[in-house]
């Protein structure tokens, strides 16, 4: 009967849509946006998953809210739970993307490289889920009904697989970083690679163990070879690292070293949320403004640690830019920080602000009055709580530090293309190379190795890729103890303070036999009829 | 003039007393002594002499020339010839087979409310009426026999004059407009109906005009105040300043040292506080306040053509400054006959309704009731430097405190409503025994809700948009058309009756949603939005549902001793698919009225004795318009930016899984019921058994995660209620001046959940009244009832004795076989709970139930007395055996390092010289004694409920009739009367009528920065031309 056949208006029937260039573009904004959630890219992946390693801790003592990152989650916990979600409801939607979207729309090169953008997205999504859980349900197909709640999950090195068969269809069909006709921010054709090498690294290390590493060198060679990407340098002086940066805080794309980031913006004046939390949850601390928004704010709540700063050599451009050394009081006093010990001894990659005249520092300022900053964050309404950050997912310096790795596996010792490439990042950062400042570190493999490791902490810390590099290393366990003990031998560190004693908690609640990969969540266990909870939890 | 005498004698022979006789059109008469013998003088033969009695048939008799008159009285049955409303008719209560149950229109008006539903508490066995708080006339949560649902709504279906509304608002209909007020509770009942029966029905008949040529103009107008009768009760300034003195030295580790010279810069001496009289801030943002409701009605009309119009004002000020309800209703009916065969009437209503104020509970970050218990109720001697109230404004944890007396008048809230209601009904004989009735009908529910913050104003001050306003519009629209035939035959001993209908709905809805933000000023509130200066990009939505019908009745009645009824209804809903459309809801019911068989009679007992029984399906398809459909949408939160300057991009996200077998929820209900009535009814109730069972819950059911949804709209699931309900009525005493009548209902009702998603044995549910709270408080768990209260059970606080002394670390360290409280470290003084699957430390593993939601058994009692020209209603209204989860203690019972004031149990905090106490310790060897986020809710903040409330107390007095006479007037009558006068509790809250759970069904009994609820007390004056 007619009468009962209302079709909805507000919205669009999943059969309806996908059938041109527009709905394609909005569908894949949508996958793009998942990623960009509080959840994932937000501030779940990128700082408080994240934190727990060498490079920093939750610092907060009377709350346990980084429950991930202090080893004190349980299957219930919502990180546990909302990554989960966010990674496989993107997949979903490049599932019906693959499904639904109408060949007979579009030319072919155009119709697969919608495709290849949908199935880089999905790509990336198993591959933080099978990192982050281990064997995971494989879903290539949207969902249709109550029935597809059970599915059994596959196990990991099919996982990956399925990883890289995604990354290799879209560095078939990506534009190229260079193409007039590529929208910087999307996924393009070497991030593709860039991403295979990191998979095929992953795989070679724990836990799979497969030796990948000729792959890594191919994948890598590729981007090397093909060379438009590079790293960004700035001639006449060592601020290259800096600028580069600066980009993902401007909001430049710098695509030459940039493979492929999240783009954030803030646009929540219009009720829009296209917001990080990059450089607020894990920026320079700055608690002038009572809350109010206006002010480049930063709680100041993930400190980074003493074994950290003591990885770099003196003249390593990327010491004071990484970790920071100064803050903005409640009072407008710009001061140094300089103990490790301090709440404030925070991150400083994704600065929002700089202090005006670094004098500053040491300087207090006339009774009335406050000191001068620099906003780097390009928005007409500085939000206390979100950023317009951009979040780096592969820059070529990884690429570079991928390759010489790799290498060193191969070779079971550094080969000279591995030294050069990582001269190359060392250099960029105002060091001298390697071979005649360190001629040790290229003595064997293993030194070599540790360098490596060594390195991207230095290169590549709160790019949320640490914990992840630790754990195939099997080193996780380990640094946490070096940390634990570079903060007990902290000449600022108070046994008795009850503050100072809350840095340990990574560390003392870290369990090697349960903490190298995430719980299923408490919901998909009880629903999912085919999956059954890992052991020890 | 002679004399007459008689005796007076019911029709069983037994001498009835007090029977009144008096001459007609006189005050002339006399009364049946103790024999039923009376003896009346000076009567003329033209005399006609009336004999009345309640309970029996009113008699007249003309003297002419006797000189003795017996008279036998038929019983009247009043009671049992009262007509009650069924769906799509009437019937007289003697022929009910199903469990309908009747509110006295004249207690709904008795009652000081606002609105019609706020006086149904109580009033009738089986249906729970609860409030979620005291917000000024806002609706209340009518539950009739126990929830279905679990996720979905359990408000009974609306029908007004034969018509089922839907977005029904009790608060557009009159209470003074009701002539009778039926809450369908069974199946039998409700199954024509059909799919949106399962809920109960609650049928309003509004009264219409005369039809006798004469006019009636009536006049009301009652005036009251309004009171919050109780506080909370929090640290006084003196003992507020003590407590910061122990928070200052707990800090220095008690040994005063740093903070205690701190404190004492500030605060001298808190010696200097105790005769303080200082601020409470409860007074400062209550008040009494007015309400006033003004009434006109107009009813006139002959034979052929009536008219009924009637007009009401209510404004009621809230009892929070700042807050209000005001509703302005209009309702013309009219009535026409065009020939003997043929009639139409018809109505057409508009009511506008305003709530005003900023809603008090239900925002999780901002809260005007916690404002005024935390703010300090003293400032210090000397300034410390903190907002008045005690606070530092530019410290993060207090971003969401404001000063609530500014936060309340520089918020304006106006939620307004326009109703319009149109109704045209045509009644057409065939003969005597077949009508046709066609009706139209119409209505338009817009509702408007504007909400501006000033500069004065936690947002205005401090949120993210500063001044700001926000218009959103609600439109609901309902067309449709209700049609039925009906015959009517009685043969000697039988009557069948038969109705076939058909019924057609579209239901509109759309809404718009506009906001502008960082306005520079507030001088314009919501009249200037354009000067904002951040915009937010609008919101509009559009959707629609529709329904058909086809529905039957028969009624069988043989020998006026065995009632048949059966119903059937097929509904078609656009709101599922094409396979699962249809639904099927049959009823079938029985009733013997043994009372009728003369061996009943014979026993000289019943005056009336009934055995119901019926058994129906009934269905509930209040989901989403299209929720069985898979949508694809966008959201201001799913777009991504790319490009050069990163364009914002809006993304597409799937808004709706819609799984192909989306159906009905079923609830099948049968019911088990005796009417009894004893001395000609003066004693006469009634006993109801039900057992209902749903199926096919539809339940937003959680998924597995890895299908990338959360919870999607299915049907899964069952739950049970079971159920008593007991009624008696009783004329106590009844003579000529003084009556007394009573009237008791209680009912019990037991729900379980039989059945969840396939593997799933528990809903837990988080309520999320304030974001720091994030963990789970209720447990909806199979085998138990819907909504039990889950939390961790509290074990005492740790003692010295439970720890060892580590020296080398300074810290105590728990001796063996001790869990800590999730918290590490715990030291003496820190709060321990029961750590119940033994594994040594406290987390969501160790929550058990703590509390249970539902009453054992809830109820009300009526006396009525009339005196004369007196009459007094009293009414009591009790829920017994429940709990509630207090979450106010929660948060103002924990003592921290923190300014703010909170609950007396503070003062009681735990220190080394007080160890025997449920209260934590500030902090002790800098271990803070609270237990870490995620365990805050213990079994120390449920309550036991329970309360009797003198609910309503009304008296009124009707002028006399030799005034009226002088007078002119029909009627006169004066009237004061209370609501919520007095409650006796245990409850520390408020009220224990109080459920601010914004997730129905699975968060009962929640009490957390609930609008307190207001005594009224209204004074009246009704007079009628």
């Amino acid at each position: 009967c007619d009468h009962l056949d209302v079709t909805p208006e507000s919205n669009w029937g999943v059969d309806e849509f996908y059938s041109n260039e527009t709905e394609a573009e909005i569908a894949l904004s949508g996958i793009y946006s998942l990623l960009a959630t509080d959840n994932v890219y937000g501030q779940a992946l990128s700082i408080i998953m994240e934190s727990g390693t060498d490079e920093g801790y939750y610092n907060r003592r009377y709350n346990e809210n980084w429950t991930v990152g202090l080893y004190r989650h349980t299957a219930a916990d919502n990180y546990v739970k909302n990554l989960w979600t966010n990674l496989y409801s993107s997949i979903n939607m490049a599932n019906m993307f693959n499904e639904k979207l109408k060949k007979s729309a579009f030319e072919e090169e155009e119709y697969n490289r919608l495709l290849a953008e949908a199935r880089f997205l999905r790509g990336l999504c198993y591959f933080h889920l099978v990192n982050w859980y281990g064997d995971v349900p494989l879903r290539l197909n949207f969902t249709k009904d109550q029935s597809d709640n059970h599915l059994a999950p596959s196990p990991m090195k099919q996982v990956y697989e399925q990883v890289v068969e995604d990354l290799q269809f879209a560095s078939e069909h990506l534009y190229h970083a260079n193409n007039p006709k590529y929208e910087s921010g999307r996924a393009n054709k070497m991030a593709a690679h860039g991403l295979l090498a990191r998979v095929y690294l992953k795989m070679s290390g724990n836990p799979l163990k497969e030796d990948h590493y000729q792959d890594v060198i191919e994948e890598c060679e590729i981007i090397i070879n093909d060379g438009w990407h590079g790293l960004h340098q700035s001639a006449g002086d060592n601020l290259g690292y800096r600028k580069h940066f600066l980009s993902y805080i401007e909001n430049n794309y710098d695509l030459r070293e940039s493979l492929f980031e999240i783009s954030f913006s803030y646009l929540r004046e219009l009720g829009i949320m296209v917001d990080g939390r990059i450089g607020a949850l894990n920026g320079v601390a700055f608690s002038y403004g009572g809350g109010q928004d206006g002010y480049p704010a930063s709680y100041a709540m993930f400190n980074t640690t003493p074994n950290h700063r003591n990885a770099y050599d003196e003249n390593d451009q990327r010491k004071d830019w990484n970790i920071a050394n100064y803050q903005y009081t409640k009072k407008g006093d710009i001061v140094e920080v300089t103990s490790a010990m301090a709440p404030q001894f925070c991150p400083g990659k994704f600065r929002r602000w700089e202090p005006m005249n670094w004098e500053d520092l040491t300087n207090t300022p006339a009774s009335g009055t406050t000191e001068p900053y620099m906003v780097l964050e390009k928005v007409s309404t500085l939000s206390k709580s979100f950023t317009s950050i951009n979040f780096p997912v592969i820059r070529y310096a990884d690429v570079l530090l991928m390759y010489a790795e790799a290498a060193n596996e191969i070779n079971n010792g550094p080969t000279a293309k591995a030294i050069e490439y990582l001269n190359a990042v060392r250099e960029r950062a105002g060091l001298g190379a390697i071979e005649t400042e360190k001629p040790g570190a290229i003595a064997n493999h293993t030194n070599f190795f540790n360098e490596i490791v060594d390195e991207r902490l230095r290169e590549l810390c709160f790019e949320g890729l640490r914990k992840q590099d630790l754990i195939r290393w099997e080193l996780l366990g380990t640094k946490l103890a070096e940390t634990n003990a570079s903060i007990k031998g902290d000449p600022d560190y108070i046994s008795t303070n009850e503050s100072h004693r809350a840095y340990l908690r990574s560390g003392n609640f870290f369990d090697e036999n349960k903490h190298l990969s995430l719980p299923y969540p408490s919901q998909e266990v009880a629903i999912n009829n085919e999956l059954n909870q890992k052991a020890g939890w | 003039q002679q004399k007459v005498s008689g005796k007076v004698t019911d029709n069983n022979g037994v001498p009835i007393p007090g029977v009144n006789i008096i001459k007609k059109k006189t005050t002339q008469g006399t009364v049946t002594n103790i024999d039923g013998q009376y003896a009346i003088a000076d009567v003329k033969p033209s005399d006609i002499l009336v004999f009345s009695f309640l309970g029996f048939e009113t008699i007249e008799k003309q003297v002419g020339k006797q000189s003795v008159i017996n008279v036998v009285l038929e019983s009247s049955n009043l009671q049992l010839n009262e007509v009650v409303a069924v769906g799509y008719g009437t019937v007289k209560r003697k022929d009910l087979t199903g469990a309908v149950a009747r509110v006295e229109a004249a207690d709904l008006v008795k009652t000081p409310t606002s609105n019609f539903d706020q006086a149904l508490a109580g009033r009738v066995a089986g249906v729970q009426v609860s409030s979620a708080d005291g917000t000024p006339g806002e609706g209340l949560n009518i539950v009739i026999r126990g929830g279905n649902s679990i996720t979905g709504d359990n408000s009974p279906l609306y029908v007004v004059d034969g018509i089922p509304l839907e977005d029904f608002d009790p608060a557009s209909v009159s209470s003074k407009d009701i002539k009778s007020f039926d809450v369908l509770k069974d199946a039998s009942a409700t199954a024509i109906y059909g799919s949106r029966g399962a809920n109960g029905v609650i049928v309003i008949t509004t009264k219409g005009g005369r039809t006798d040529g004469k006019t009636d103009i009536r006049l009301s107008a009652s005036h009251g105040i309004q009171f919050i009768p109780n506080r909370l009760e929090v640290l006084s300034p003196y003992e507020y300043v003590k407590y910061q003195q122990n928070i200052a030295y707990a800090k220095d580790g008690y040994v005063a040292g740093t903070y205690t010279k701190a404190f004492l810069a500030d605060w001298v001496d808190p010696e200097l506080y105790k005769n303080s009289k200082g601020t409470s801030w409860q007074d400062e943002i209550f008040r009494t306040s007015r309400i006033q409701n003004y009434n006109f009605t107009l009813s006139g009309g002959n034979k052929t053509s009536s008219i009924y119009y009637s007009a009401e004002y209510l404004d009621q000020e809230g009892t929070l400054i700042n807050t209000g309800f005001k509703k302005i209703l209009n309702n013309l009916k009219f009535t026409h006959k065009a020939s003997p065969k043929l009639d139409f009437r018809g109505y057409l209503q508009y009511t506008y309704i305003n709530r005003k104020g900023i809603n008090i509970s239900g925002n999780n970050y901002t809260s005007i009731i916690r404002d005024a218990i935390q703010f300090r109720p003293v400032e210090p001697i000397n300034n410390d430097g903190a907002e008045e109230g005690g606070y530092d404004p530019f410290d993060d944890d207090y971003k969401y405190l404001f000063n609530p007396v500014k936060n309340l008048n520089n918020t304006t809230r106006d939620y307004r409503y326009d109703v319009i209601r149109g109704n045209l009904t045509a009644n057409y004989k065939f003969t005597k025994d077949l009508t046709l009735r066609l009706s139209a009908n119409y209505q338009t529910d817009t509702r408007k809700e504007n909400v501006f913050y000033g500069a004065d104003t936690q947002q205005g001050a401090r949120g993210n948009d500063h001044i700001n306003g926000t218009i959103a519009q609600r439109r609901y629209q309902t067309l449709s058309t209700s049609n039925t035939l009906n015959y009517k035959k009685k043969f000697r001993k039988t009557r069948f009756e038969a109705l076939v209908g058909v019924e057609a709905q579209a239901r509109l809805y759309d809404f718009a949603w506009l906001k502008s933000s960082e306005i520079p000023t507030d001088a314009f509130g919501i009249n200037k939005l354009d000067i904002g200066t951040s915009p937010a990009i609008p919101k509009t939505l559009k959707s629609e549902s529709t329904l058909l019908s086809y529905f039957g009745r028969v009624n069988y009645t043989y020998k006026d001793k065995y009632l048949f009824t059966a119903n059937f209804r097929a509904d078609g809903s656009s709101k599922f698919r094409k396979e699962n459309r249809w639904g099927y809801f049959p009823s079938v019911s029985f009733a013997w009225r043994a009372g009728e068989e003369d061996f009943i009679q014979n026993l000289g007992i019943f005056s009336n004795l009934k055995i119901r029984t019926g058994w129906g399906l009934t269905g509930n398809n209040r989901i989403g318009d299209f929720d069985a459909f898979n949508l694809l949408g966008v959201s201001t939160a799913s777009g991504y930016v790319w490009g050069n300057g990163e364009n914002y991009m809006p993304g597409a996200y799937q808004t709706n899984l819609g799984v192909p077998d989306l159906r009905w929820e079923t609830t099948a209900q049968t019911n088990l019921g005796i009417d009894f009535g004893f001395f000609n009814q003066r004693v006469n109730g009634g006993i109801d058994f039900y057992y209902k069972r749903t199926k096919d819950l539809l339940l937003n059911a959680e998924m597995a995660l890895s299908t990338g949804f959360n919870k999607v709209q299915q049907n899964i699931g069952e739950v049970e209620n079971r159920g008593l309900e007991f009624s008696i009525n009783t004329v106590n005493v009844q003579t000529r001046d003084f009556k007394w009548k009573t009237n008791i209902n209680i009912s019990f009702n037991k729900n379980k959940t039989i059945k969840l998603n396939d593997g799933q044995d528990a809903i837990y549910t988080n309520p999320n009244w304030n974001y720091h709270y994030n963990e789970y408080q209720y447990i909806t768990k199979v085998g138990d009832p819907v909504g039990m209260i889950y939390g961790l059970e509290f074990d005492g606080i740790y003692q010295m004795e439970d720890f060892n002394w580590d020296n080398k670390a300074q810290s105590y360290l728990l001796k063996e076989g001790y869990a800590d409280n999730g918290a590490l470290p715990v030291a003496p003084g820190s709060v321990k709970f029961v750590d119940q699957n033994g594994d040594g430390t406290i987390n969501e593993n160790d929550r058990v139930v703590i509390g249970d939601p539902h009453p054992d058994h809830f109820g009300g009692i009526t006396n009525d007395f009339s005196y004369k020209n007196f009459d007094l209603q009293i009414f009591f209204q009790w829920s017994y055996g429940f709990d509630i989860l207090n979450a106010n203690k929660a948060v103002f019972e924990v003592p921290s390092a923190s300014p703010m004031n909170g609950f007396k149990a503070l003062a009681d905090a735990w220190i080394p010289q007080n160890t025997d106490t449920n209260v934590g310790t500030i902090v002790y060897n800098s271990v803070y004694g609270a237990p870490p986020k995620g365990n805050w809710i213990d079994n120390r903040y449920i309550e036991d409920g329970s309360y009797l409330k003198l609910k309503t107390i009304s008296l009124g007095y009707n002028l006399p009739k030799t005034i009226l006479e002088k007078l002119k007037l029909k009627k006169c009558r004066l009237s004061l009367s209370a609501q919520n006068l007095y409650t006796w509790t245990n409850y520390s809250g408020y009220d224990p009528d109080v459920s601010v759970g914004r997730y129905g069904a699975l968060t009962p009994s929640l009490d957390y920065s609930a609008y307190p609820q207001s005594v009224t007390i209204l004074g009246g004056l009704e007079v009628t031309f």
